[in-house]
């Protein structure tokens, strides 16, 4: 018999203990980084257009609701960008062609989210705007026109 | 008047004519001799009954005469006495029960005004209530502005509240992507 043995205890008790408190960190954890990560905050330049050629099948969700808010037959996607929350920071998506747009979340329930947008062009600061946007929800914002066309940013929260 | 008529001058005598029957009643006494003597004559009596009024006379003393009267009352008392009813008219029926009319009639107007009343309500189409939805709209926007000079922002909410568009108005157009990276990294807000 071994000397270092002891014969009372319940070795199996102690292992499943340690179990269940190894078991409950990593869940929580998990879940806390989940349920962090499970919303992030997308946005897409857009160029509305008629021409046939600019067209994008990242685009082919949305292109029905832009044709009818805008009228133009197809849309060219200039650039996207999507970050997930980070509490209150300020989110600053560069979306190209000199575009950046700043959002700060400034609440959160239910699935609807309070933002600060401002939507940016070099030093120009082109709309600034405060939004309660539902998750899956888009807000358009109608840009500057370029030639026959027409600058469209899109901003979405997204699961 | 062309009759003579001694009913009439007997009443004028009597002070009965009033007014205009008067007046013809007295002219044509003063016309007809035939019967100027008649009221003369029925003047006369009236002058001379009213001189020798006629005096009553009673067989008996008046504490007798009432204990007579006592007496018959008591004897009669035990007797039932059959009082004639009075035969009305309807007029007389209608004023007698003036007031019990006007209480039955304004009953009838007012059951038959209730009974009209909760008809037309029972038959009126009932407002359907209709609950209003305040549908949230799906992206609300409390503010915006937009710093470029003479320029506008708008929130343009859909007809379905899935989204919502800002329109903006008035910024710099460029003819080309180039341009308008240029222009706009050179404007400053």
């Amino acid at each position: 018999m071994d000397a270092e043995h002891d014969p009372n205890e319940d070795a199996v008790r102690e292992l499943g203990h340690l179990n269940v408190h190894w078991l409950s960190l990593i869940g929580i954890s998990l879940l806390l980084t989940t349920s962090a990560q499970a919303v992030s905050i997308r946005a897409y330049l857009i160029r509305a257009t008629n021409d046939s050629k600019a067209t994008d099948a990242r685009l082919k969700d949305i292109e029905p609701l832009l044709k009818i808010r805008f009228g133009y037959q197809h849309y060219q996607l200039l650039g996207v960008r999507q970050e997930p929350f980070k509490g209150h920071n300020v989110h600053r998506l560069n979306l190209g062609e000199g575009f950046v747009v700043f959002v700060t979340p400034k609440s959160s329930s239910q699935q609807r989210h309070e933002l600060d947008v401002e939507w940016t062009s070099g030093r120009a600061s082109l709309m600034k705007t405060t939004v309660r946007i539902k998750e899956n929800k888009y807000l358009f914002v109608k840009g500057p026109g370029v030639g026959d066309d027409w600058i469209v940013l899109a901003v979405t929260v997204c699961e | 008047m062309k009759l003579h008529n001694p009913e009439l001058v007997g009443a004028l005598l009597d002070g009965e004519l009033k007014g205009l029957r008067r007046l013809r009643v007295q002219r044509h006494l003063r016309r007809c001799a035939l019967c100027a003597a008649e009221y003369r004559h029925l003047r006369h009596l009236s002058q001379m009954m009213t001189a020798n009024p006629p005096t009553a006379q009673m067989s008996d003393s008046p504490g007798f005469f009432w204990s007579k009267v006592k007496r018959e009352i008591q004897a009669r008392e035990d007797q039932s006495v059959t009082l004639p009813s009075p035969q009305l008219i309807s007029s007389d029926w209608l004023s007698r029960h003036r007031y019990t009319l006007a209480s039955v009639t304004a009953c009838l107007v007012a059951t038959v005004g209730v009974i009209w009343f909760a008809q037309a309500y029972r038959t009126a189409p009932t407002p359907a209530v209709v609950p209003i939805i305040t549908a949230v709209p799906a992206v609300a926007v409390e503010h915006v502005s937009t710093l470029i000079p003479h320029s506008t922002a708008t929130p343009v909410p859909t007809k379905d509240n899935e989204d919502t568009v800002i329109w903006t108005s008035g910024l710099p157009w460029t003819p080309n992507m180039t341009q308008m990276k240029t222009l706009y990294a050179n404007l400053d807000t």
